[in-house]
C-alpha cells in the first residue's frame, strides 16, 4: 500500500466534513501538509511508511473532530450567494478606489486630462466573489462607501466620468474640494483591515482575472469554429487558480 | 501558549505543535487537529499574521507569527497569569 493511501482518504474525509465552511480549501491544504511532514519525519525515524501514516492521521484526531473545533472556532462562515453578490459590488469598487489612491495627487491646472483608470468591473466583481466571510465584506462594503462619497463629490465639483469608469479632473479643482473625502478614503485603504483583505485577495483577483480571459478566449474559439459556446462553465486557467462562472459565482466552493 | 511559542520566531503549524509539546516537557501534547482552528481565530482577532513559505524542496507551508498588538496581548496575559500563579502557589503552600 503506497502511504499516500490512507493521507488521501484521510483528507477526502476532512473534506467532506468541512462542508462549505469558507476556510475547507485552507484548512485542507495545511492538514495535508501537516500529516505529509509527520509522515516523513516518523519514517526517517525508521518506522514502516504504512504505520507512520496511521500514527500521524491518529495524533492528528478525527477529521469530524478537526470540523468540529473549525466551527467552534471561526463559526458559521459559508458561502451565500447574497453575499458574494455584495461582496462583489463592494470588491468592484474598493479596487477602483485603491486604483485612484494609487495615483500621485494632482496639481491645479496641470492640464492632466488623462482619466483615473478603474479595473474592469466585471473582473472586479469575479474577484470580490472569492472572498466571502462577513470580516471582509464589512472592510470592503466600508471601502464602497467611502469611494462612491469620494466619487460623488468628484463628480458633483466638475469632475468628468471617463471611459473606463475614471474620474478626469484636469482643472484639479474637483480634487481639492473633495480632499477631506479622498483623504479618508485614502487612510482606509492604507489601513491594516483593507490591506488585509487585499492581501488575501489579490492572488485570487488576479487568478480571476487570468481565468475570466481563458474563458474568453475559449468562447471566442468555440464561436469562430461554429459549435455552441459553454455560457457558464469555463475550464481551468492552469495556473491552479480557482475558476468562476460567467455569472460571477465560483465554479466549485473549495 | 501558542503567541509564547511564536514570540522568537516564525513557525509553520507542524512545528509550532513540535515546539509546545518540547517546550512545555510533554505536559501539553495537543490534539493536533484543534490547533489550526486555533490560529484561524487568533489570526482573525490580529494576533497572528500568516504567510505561505516556499519550503526548500517540500510544498510550500503556511507560516504564523505574532503582529504588534499579539506582542502585547501576549505580554499582558503573561503577567496574569505570573500573578494568578504566584496566588495558587501562596495558597497551596498555605494548606499544606
Amino acid at each position: 500500500m503506497s502511504r499516500d493511501d490512507p493521507l488521501r482518504s484521510y483528507v477526502s474525509e476532512l473534506r467532506a466534513e468541512l462542508g462549505r465552511h469558507c476556510l475547507r480549501r485552507r484548512l485542507v491544504g495545511e492538514v495535508e501538509a501537516h500529516l505529509r511532514e509527520a509522515i516523513a519525519v516518523r519514517v526517517g525515524e525508521g518506522v514502516a511508511p504504512d504505520r507512520a501514516a496511521s500514527d500521524a492521521i491518529e495524533s492528528f484526531g478525527a477529521p469530524r473532530e478537526v470540523a468540529a473545533a473549525l466551527e467552534r472556532e471561526v463559526p458559521g462562515r459559508h458561502w451565500l450567494p447574497a453575499v458574494v453578490a455584495a461582496t462583489g459590488a463592494a470588491m468592484a469598487a474598493a479596487f477602483a478606489m485603491l486604483a485612484l489612491a494609487a495615483l500621485p495627487p494632482r496639481e491645479s491646472g496641470s492640464g492632466d486630462s488623462a482619466p483615473w483608470r478603474l479595473p474592469d468591473p466585471d473582473s472586479a466583481r469575479v474577484g470580490g466573489a472569492l472572498l466571502l466571510s462577513r470580516d471582509a465584506t464589512e472592510v470592503l462594503a466600508t471601502a464602497q462607501a467611502l469611494g462612491r462619497r469620494a466619487s460623488t463629490c468628484l463628480l458633483r465639483h466638475g469632475g468628468r466620468a471617463g471611459p473606463f469608469g475614471g474620474i478626469s479632473d484636469p482643472s484639479g479643482k474637483a480634487r481639492a474640494a473633495c480632499l477631506a473625502l479622498i483623504e479618508a478614503n485614502d487612510r482606509f485603504l492604507a489601513g491594516p483591515a483593507f490591506r488585509e483583505v487585499l492581501a488575501e485577495a489579490q492572488p485570487r483577483f488576479e487568478a480571476a482575472e487570468r481565468c475570466v480571459a481563458a474563458a474568453d478566449r475559449a468562447h471566442d474559439s468555440a464561436a469562430a469554429a461554429g459549435s455552441r459556446p459553454e455560457a457558464t462553465e469555463l475550464s481551468s486557467t492552469g495556473s491552479g487558480g480557482p475558476c468562476h462562472r460567467r455569472d460571477g459565482l465560483p465554479a466549485a466552493t473549495a | 501558549m501558542v503567541l509564547a511559542t511564536l514570540r522568537n520566531r516564525p513557525l509553520h503549524g507542524y512545528a509550532l505543535i513540535g515546539a509546545i509539546r518540547t517546550r512545555s516537557g510533554g505536559v501539553f501534547d495537543l490534539p493536533e487537529g484543534t490547533v489550526y482552528p486555533a490560529l484561524y481565530r487568533l489570526e482573525r482577532a490580529g494576533l497572528l499574521r500568516s504567510k505561505w513559505s516556499p519550503g526548500v524542496g517540500r510544498r510550500p507551508r503556511r507560516v504564523y507569527e505574532l503582529t504588534p498588538r499579539g506582542s502585547e496581548m501576549l505580554s499582558e496575559r503573561a503577567e496574569e497569569w505570573r500573578e494568578l500563579s504566584r496566588g495558587l502557589t501562596r495558597v497551596i503552600a498555605a494548606a499544606s
